[in-house]
């Protein structure tokens, strides 16, 4: 998990030189800020992913037919515009005969779902453990930083198989190691955020004032460790949907009839010299999210003025 | 110096003592793995003399003292599926793995570089642009889509490359490119902004004003320097890769250890699960201190900030 902190300086935007979101007003300013800043293209994609979350959203409204529903007499249609597609089933149908675009939006739903809740785990561990590591520091935060090292030292879908392969493959298990795939990545961060921000001299003034500590972490050291945490949110969110999509794929996550992205694309791969579109239509969806979220990220991390060094 | 080396490696020695010790008590913690493995409704004596059998039954210190010593030994047990030896299965796995990797990392060095340099000389052109944004969709693509994609077609409309197995160089074409697709993108990204960072120093103004020819200048003095965070990423990225060799496996159909790996999780065959969890992770500690290490050699300042 390496890559997550790993900045794209390819395609980054003129660096920003205001440095206002440091020491700025949150919420609602930051957020209009934000989307002053952003370009008719980055409106574009921050759009489209808004769309479609939304989609992963109401995917039970927008599906046509039950995602698990079996049509034997349809088997095997390629979407519209191909030879022998059906009109009812814009995507095409699988080999069971049920719907692609059904299966294709309740797997988007399942697939940002583990994303979503998994990302939040590791960030709440993460942030968590780093805050304890870079502000009460000690042998615990000795520990922590260890533990740091060896997940990052160690590949983490090694991790991952262990797990699965004793606890067995249920979506409880899937989203626990999907949430237990970040957390190192924001430790390391945090705490050295916690470090700097803890030996500025305002910190150093409310402490003089007799503040508790409580009081100093959230109302002094948390806000102005906001912007790291949600480019690093940002950059897990991509790379878990990726380790769940691959963790599926292979078989070893969301168990069948259930769809995510992943489990499709691996169900396909048998049909795939005769029926292509089983796996190229989810394939598509993880690309398209993945590249979109990436791209995010990348502008987030450049118009917030963060350095994940 | 000699401080920076006797931590790494003290760093390195603890990490693969924590992984060696995890994995023993994690595969323990699920229970008897007989259970998994015995048909159900097996009567009970024949069940005790297969845990007997795979000394499931002796207390768990003993069995964590057999496990280490059998770690240097060279004895890994026997494979709860195949009911061979453990190291032989990865021996005879092992050179398709070497070679896939090896393939992997020749490819993305070799294109990596070149491209990366073609970028950033032709940073304002449509050229450029266009390296950059396909290297941004390879480092986004997942590898299990890229070999769909690839399979689709080279191997079902082209007919030109087998879609899966390790029986001739050729089927190693595909799972290679997939392999090395996110490091080549790195790298482009790495070697084209290291360059850019060098380009507009002085020395290479004075290495112009002294009339050097333009190919001179990016070789000799441009490339020189921009080498080192190359370097890095290259070390990096290797250990990324170890892991990455395991998805790849499993869609190719290579016999290698990766895609052991994954077929001795679903079967739960702990002992082939477990010696590769430790060999994979050895192999990734290893490489990555020998990086540090040689970048440590090169780049005295490492040491100050490591």
């Amino acid at each position: 998990m390496t890559d997550l902190a790993a900045p794209l300086p390819g395609l980054a935007p003129a660096p920003n030189t205001s440095n206002k979101t440091r020491n700025g007003r949150r919420g609602q300013g930051t957020l209009a800020m934000l989307w002053r800043k952003a370009n008719w293209l980055m409106r574009l994609y921050i759009g489209l992913f808004v769309l479609i979350l939304l989609v992963a959203l109401f995917a039970p409204l927008l599906a046509p037919y039950d995602p698990n529903a079996q049509t034997l007499l349809a088997r095997l249609r390629p979407p519209v515009g191909f030879d022998r597609a059906m009109p009812a089933h814009p995507l095409g149908t699988d080999q069971l005969g049920r719907d692609m675009l059904s299966r294709t939006l309740y797997g988007l739903q399942l697939t940002m779902l583990i994303a979503l809740v998994g990302s939040l785990i590791s960030m709440v561990l993460g942030t968590a453990l780093g805050v304890i590591a870079g502000y009460v520091r000690g042998p615990l935060g000795a520990l922590i930083m260890a533990l740091v090292d060896i997940q990052i030292a160690v590949p983490f879908t090694l991790i991952a198989l262990l797990v699965i392969a004793i606890f067995g493959n249920s979506l409880p298990v899937l989203i626990t190691v999907i949430g237990i795939a970040g957390w190192e990545a924001y430790a390391r961060v945090v705490r050295a955020q916690v470090l700097t921000v803890s030996r500025m001299p305002f910190v150093e003034a409310t402490i003089a004032a007799g503040a508790t500590h409580s009081r100093i972490l959230l109302k002094h050291i948390l806000p102005n460790i906001v912007s790291p945490i949600i480019v690093m949110w940002t950059m897990t969110f991509s790379a878990l949907i990726l380790l769940e999509s691959s963790m599926s794929f292979l078989g070893l996550g969301v168990q069948p009839p259930t769809a995510t992205l992943g489990s499709m694309v691996g169900l396909g791969r048998d049909y795939l010299a005769s029926n292509p579109w089983i796996a190229v239509v989810p394939s598509l969806a993880i690309m398209f999210v993945s590249l979109l979220v990436l791209l995010i990220g990348d502008w987030l991390r450049d118009a917030l003025d963060v350095k994940l060094k | 110096m000699l401080d920076f080396l006797t931590r790494r490696t003290l760093g390195s020695l603890a990490t693969l003592i924590v992984v060696v010790v995890a994995v023993f008590f994690a595969t323990r913690l699920s229970g008897n793995a007989m259970d998994y493995m015995l048909p159900p409704g097996i009567d009970t004596e024949t069940k005790a003399a297969m845990v007997k059998h795979f000394g499931l039954d002796q207390p768990l210190w003993l069995q964590f003292w057999r496990y280490v010593t059998g770690l240097f030994s060279g004895d890994v047990g026997i494979s709860l599926f195949e009911r061979r030896s453990v190291v032989a299965i990865y021996a005879e796995r092992l050179p398709n793995t070497v070679m896939l990797f090896s393939y992997a990392l020749v490819l993305s060095v070799a294109l990596g570089v070149p491209l990366g340099i073609a970028a950033a000389l032709n940073r304002r052109n449509p050229l450029g642009s266009a390296i950059m944004a396909v290297a941004f969709v390879g480092y986004a693509t997942p590898n299990f889509v890229l070999a769909i994609v690839m399979i689709l077609i080279f191997s079902f409309n082209l007919h030109w490359l087998p879609s899966s197995g390790d029986a001739t160089p050729l089927h190693f074409l595909m799972p290679s490119v997939v392999l090395a697709a996110p490091m080549l993108a790195e790298i482009v990204r790495f070697t084209r902004n290291a360059l850019l960072d060098v380009l507009s120093q002085d020395y290479l103004r004075t290495a112009r004003a002294k009339g050097l020819p333009e190919w001179l200048v990016i070789v000799k003095h441009a490339l020189r320097n921009a080498a080192i965070p190359v370097v890095t990423i290259i070390g990096l990225q290797v250990a990324g890769m170890v892991a990455r060799c395991v998805l790849v496996e499993a869609v190719f159909a290579t016999k290698g250890i990766g895609d052991l790996v994954v077929f001795a999780t679903m079967q739960r065959d702990y002992p082939v699960l477990q010696f590769g969890v430790i060999l994979i992770a050895a192999l990734v500690v290893v490489v990555s201190l020998v990086v540090d290490l040689l970048y440590a050699a090169i780049d005295p300042r490492v040491k100050v900030t490591a």
